[in-house]
């Protein structure tokens, strides 16, 4: 099972009433959170693996950079006691929070996939999500 | 005096079929967005459309170049529709993505979109500052090409959402890829 089987599969229920999630949910803007990161002894799922275990958890670790550059790997990996870490990046949407636009407005946010510049990494990217209201 | 819900008024979301088109040969998957039909809003409610509209570069990962000069990067989001009330999804999860960006080859990689200026024929990095996906991407735009399911901008959900009931969770991601094994 990889990263999407997971999100089909996995269930999403400790998910959506994560604390991450949950804060999103109760911020009054629309803006990106990440997911913390699990602690070593609370792997959750190995992208590189194919079984992911826990269903969908947010974070996930990553044992060994060894493969890297054979296998499509996330943007965005952070190192996390003694391993590297994807932490899963959490944009929450609500009528409440988009309240203020009128149909054919808008609003783009920024959602930051930093990684460190001295473990073999190195990215810095940037992708923009936007919401409009059209009725 | 308070305007009744969407889900009082006993409206509820329906899926549209949806009209989809294959991507080119090396895409095995056909990304399927959440896309419910409109209704008639009252003024608790709202219609919206979520779409990834490009990403920047502004440092290139460490990658071979075996597969194209410098990154090639594809976007992604898993999105879920819930009911805020009872914590329980709405629509099944889904993950959408997009075709890679990046370097063309000279026609060696047809089914990926030239993005990045690290070569004649593309590569995303940050040598002249950063590099954009889709090329001309603006993002400070707001006159956006239509919504895609497969490219950028990537069309994520269309639906509605009623004040205190529907949240849309968003999960965005950008991958590096390397030909191999997919994880999106």
């Amino acid at each position: 099972m990889n990263y999407e089987a997971g999100w089909r599969t996995g269930g999403v229920g400790k998910f959506l009433t994560s604390p991450a999630v949950v804060n999103q949910l109760a911020r009054a803007e629309v803006t990106s959170a990440m997911m913390p990161p699990h602690s070593q002894g609370d792997v959750v799922a190995n992208l590189y693996a194919t079984i992911l275990t826990g269903g969908v958890a947010g974070s996930y670790s990553l044992p060994s950079l060894a493969k890297m550059g054979e296998l499509d790997r996330p943007i965005g990996l952070t190192p996390f006691q003694q391993a590297t870490h994807y932490q899963d990046r959490v944009v929450v949407i609500t009528h409440e929070k988009l309240a203020s636009l009128r149909p054919g407005m808008g609003t783009t946010i920024a959602v930051p996939f930093a990684e460190p510049m001295d473990n073999f990494l190195n990215g810095m990217y940037t992708a923009y999500v936007r919401v409009e209201r059209i009725q | 005096m308070r305007l009744p819900t969407l889900s009082s008024l006993g409206l509820s979301l329906v899926a549209l079929g949806f009209v989809v088109v294959v991507p080119a040969a090396g895409q095995a998957r056909v990304p399927r967005p959440t896309i419910t039909k409109p209704t008639i809003m009252p003024a608790t409610a709202g219609r919206y459309r979520v779409v990834i509209t490009g990403f920047a570069t502004a440092k290139e990962t460490v990658d071979t170049d075996t597969d194209g000069k410098r990154d090639e990067v594809y976007a992604a989001a898993a999105v879920v529709l819930w009911d805020r009330r009872s914590s329980a999804a709405i629509s099944q999860p889904t993950v959408v993505r997009t075709r890679e960006y990046g370097d063309v080859g000279s026609g060696r990689y047809p089914s990926r979109m030239r993005a990045g200026a690290a070569s004649p024929s593309g590569g995303l990095w940050a040598g002249n500052g950063s590099d954009y996906a889709p090329a001309e991407f603006d993002p400070r735009g707001t006159a956006l090409p239509p919504p895609s399911m497969y490219q950028l901008p990537l069309m994520i959900f269309e639906g509605g959402l009623s004040e205190g009931v529907e949240a849309l969770l968003v999960v965005p991601s950008l991958w590096e890829s390397d030909n191999a094994q997919r994880h999106t």
